[in-house]
């Protein structure tokens, strides 16, 4: 079920009146806890499985088994490699075998497999409970516990990916279903939806027939299109994570932030701990100190860092593009971290030239990274590459949209800064950013703040791109 | 419920409205800047289907930017020309909401012509190149003291026998203005034709497209229809065809539609009907200056309709035929 259509709308407004009278009406806390939990359950089995029914039972498999072995924890193991083999067989058989064949020059068919919704997701929260009970750092919970934990609807397509801790904390709780949870809920999707709709949705128009026709267009406009991919990946995706917070807040649950200012980042290492924040925590807990972290050695750090990122980029998808946008990065931190120990930068205070020439780096190197991510084979991204520094004439395309979703994020990013210099919040660390990002959440009760939020969802109506686009990361 | 909550709850409701309705009044001056289109109201002259209201204004920025005032007849043109000696007729495309009036064909053409002839705009959006033939008796009826010429613009000469039959016989239907009533009162308010325009592709998506065929019997109904006026009136007719383009994989040009158009134009030179082909003129173009004749700077390139460089193009090609005509070189 697509969270942007009229049957989402109608399924999430009568689960919510559901929840809502429950909460007006039965008084004992654990009672309506329990059913509230039990109903926001079964929605999250309907949400998988409206498209396919084999979308809910592929994930209550997966549910079950994490349940069971988090319970016989000895055989823990099990049910992680469950989880693992899963993602492998729906999103990667193809692709690996494809591989394979090629290699051995034999023909392969491929095997017609449908790719279950938010199975990228919802395997990494199934691992995550697991490898937490084992740790301790988690109980195991009872079966609604678990199924809610990694079913929950408004993080099943497209995350974020909650520490399982975060999660079980908010589950006992009497949730706050009314005004004053839906007020700030509603804005924070609003936010989203203007992310997705007017601005993305209209870059993706223009970046589109760029990416089809790379070798149409004059070098000026391919970096134009480079650029417009950062925006529209961070509106995109900030944008679904931004309907997603708010969803779950009306439902009294707290969501992660997924992204915090990311093009503010000084370095790659930075950048990486303000884009898709939930999954670097989840591929740096799970993925990097499982390999030794960097506690085996300098050279044994590089590595695992390198294969962290190589295995973060191939969970985007099945194409080598992936593998190359990750192994980029994975070669960036390592190359930035070596960079760090030479110079000693993490303890110099650098001016604000330098400042601003690491973020503007930071932001190409990204950009351009993003070229593998987009493209649809190597090819064309070797020659959406190649067109922008071959200084060569073709079509020259200013887009309008283009500069409107500069304007809008750099004018978002600076009341951010703002704002946060207002608060007094400090640098963690030298070479990184002190701002931090904020939803825009009003105060409803005051007139000129209901205007606003009225000419907001106004400009929506008008401005949105309104043939249907899905999310980019609902793909993955 | 306790009196007090009733009354927050209706104070608050009055407040939401009130909020709502100031809402509304920002953001049609916002819209402003966006998109304003007037409305069809009924063509009193009976050459097209409707117009738009005249002496109205249009500014929009949905596709393409561009902003202007509709004539005293509601067509796109910087004044009434009462007796025009070439007469453009053709769509949305010569209607040329989509760009700058003085970047039209029409005011092109009358740049070029210099005073010695003038050309006037009478094409409007929904008129495809039947409904354009269906209004030829009627354009020719109300400027027939002056007219020399008759420019028909079209994107496509997929013809169907039975449409075409209509068009020559007059018997397609006319579209209503909807001016009337409350559809027309609501059109009067720009948010709301904005929301309208914005919100028209999902509310009645396009229907499938018909398989492009080539239907021989109606190019020889059109043609003959079209010689037919010819020879009765004396009035050159020139077909302006502006097919749709599109760029392969390694940015060559091609065009929609061409074997078709490569019959309808062995057939048209049998009735001695002038076709000026875009093609060659757009295909130059693009080699030379590497623009595509149809496509705005807000959104998709080679789709959508004629843009500043298509209507250069168009006024050229019609100039020069015309020239050629008259043996002027």
């Amino acid at each position: 079920m697509n969270i942007i259509s009229l049957t989402f709308l109608v399924f999430f407004a009568v689960l919510y009146l559901a929840l809502y009278i429950l909460n007006k009406s039965v008084k004992k806390d654990s009672l309506c806890v329990r059913i509230s939990n039990w109903l926001i359950i079964f929605a999250s089995f309907l949400f998988a499985g409206y498209a396919n029914v084999w979308f809910a039972v592929i994930l209550f498999a997966l549910t079950f088994a994490a349940y069971f072995f988090a319970k016989r924890i000895k055989l823990w193991y099990i049910g992680v490699v469950i989880s693992v083999l899963s993602l492998c067989f729906f999103k990667y058989f193809n692709f690996f075998v494809n591989s394979f064949s090629e290699i051995l020059g034999k023909d392969y068919t491929a095997l017609n497999i449908i790719l279950p919704l938010g199975i990228s997701f919802y395997t990494f929260s199934a691992i995550s409970y697991i490898v937490d009970v084992k740790r301790g750092e988690v109980k195991a919970h009872s079966f609604a516990d678990v199924a809610l934990y990694i079913a929950f609807f408004p993080k099943l397509t497209s995350g974020p990916i909650q520490k399982s801790a975060d999660f079980f904390g908010q589950i006992n709780k009497r949730k706050d279903i009314g005004v004053s949870s839906f007020a700030p809920a509603i804005q924070i999707i609003v936010f989203g939806l203007v992310k997705k709709f007017v601005l993305a949705d209209h870059l993706m128009l223009f970046i589109n027939q760029i990416y089809e026709l790379p070798k149409a267009f004059g070098s000026f406009t391919l970096f134009l299109a480079v650029i417009a991919y950062s925006l529209q990946i961070y509106l995109d995706f900030s944008g679904y994570t931004d309907i997603a917070v708010g969803i779950a807040k009306m439902l009294g649950f707290d969501l992660p932030r997924n992204f915090n200012l990311p093009y503010l980042a000084h370095n790659v290492t930075e950048f990486w701990k303000r884009w898709h924040i939930t999954l670097s925590e989840w591929l740096q807990k799970y993925i990097y100190i499982p390999l030794g972290g960097n506690r085996k050695g300098k050279l044994r750090t590089y590595f695992n860092l390198f294969a962290t990122m190589v295995i973060g980029g191939l969970w985007h998808g099945a194409n080598w593009t992936f593998v190359i946008w990750g192994a980029l990065h994975g070669l960036a931190l390592v190359i930035h971290k070596i960079w760090m120990k030479l110079t000693k930068s993490p303890e110099k205070k650098h001016s604000v030239i330098v400042n601003v020439f690491s973020v503007l780096l930071t932001f190409m190197f990204t950009s351009f990274c993003w070229v593998f991510f987009r493209a649809d084979s190597l090819k064309t991204a070797i020659d959406m590459i190649s067109g922008v520094f071959a200084f060569r004439k073709g079509i020259e395309q200013p887009y309008l949209w283009l500069f409107v979703a500069l304007i809008a994020v750099s004018v978002a990013t600076f009341a951010a800064v703002v704002k946060s210099a207002k608060k007094g919040e400090k640098i963690k660390k030298q070479n990184t950013s002190f701002a931090n990002g904020f939803y825009p959440v009003l105060n409803l009760k005051k007139f000129w703040n209901i205007v606003i939020l009225l000419v907001v969802s106004g400009l929506i109506s008008v401005m949105a791109f309104t043939v249907s686009s899905p999310f980019i990361y609902g793909n993955f | 419920m306790p009196k007090s909550k009733i009354a927050n709850f209706f104070k608050y409701t009055a407040k939401f409205i009130t909020a709502g309705i100031v809402a509304f009044l920002i953001l049609s001056v916002i819209i402003c800047g966006y998109y304003i289109m007037p409305r069809h109201t009924e063509n009193p002259n009976g050459n097209t289907d409707y117009v738009w209201v005249p002496n109205s204004i249009w500014v929009k920025a949905t596709e393409g930017v561009s902003y202007g005032r509709f004539d005293g007849n509601g067509y796109n043109n910087e004044k009434v020309i009462d007796n025009p000696d070439i007469l453009l007729v053709g769509s949305s495309h010569i209607e040329a909401t989509n760009v700058y009036q003085n970047e039209n064909a029409a005011y092109l053409l009358n740049d070029m012509f210099n005073g010695k002839h003038s050309v006037y705009n009478v094409g409007i959006s929904g008129h495809d190149f039947m409904k354009c033939c269906q209004y030829l008796p009627d354009n020719i009826a109300l400027y027939r003291n002056s007219l020399k010429y008759i420019v028909i613009e079209t994107s496509g000469l997929s013809l169907n026998f039975n449409y075409a039959n209509r068009a020559v016989n007059h018997e397609i239907p006319v579209s209503e203005s909807r001016s009337g009533g409350i559809i027309g009162l609501l059109q009067k308010i720009p948010l709301l034709r904005a929301v309208y325009q914005n919100w028209y592709p999902v509310l009645s998506p396009a229907g499938s497209t018909a398989e492009v065929t080539v239907d021989e019997q109606a190019n020889d109904l059109i043609l003959n229809y079209l010689s037919e006026i010819e020879k009765e009136t004396g009035i050159k007719l020139i077909i302006a065809y502006q097919p749709l383009e599109y760029l392969d994989s390694d940015g060559n040009i091609h065009f929609l539609e061409d074997y078709i158009k490569n019959d309808f134009l062995k057939k048209a030179d049998d009735y001695g009907i002038d076709i000026v082909d875009l093609r060659y003129s757009f295909a130059k173009m693009y080699k030379n200056d590497r623009v595509l004749p149809h496509g705005f700077i807000t959104g998709s390139l080679g789709s959508g309709h004629l843009n500043k460089y298509g209507h250069k193009a168009f006024a050229e090609a019609v100039y020069a035929e015309i020239n050629e005509l008259e043996g002027v070189y």
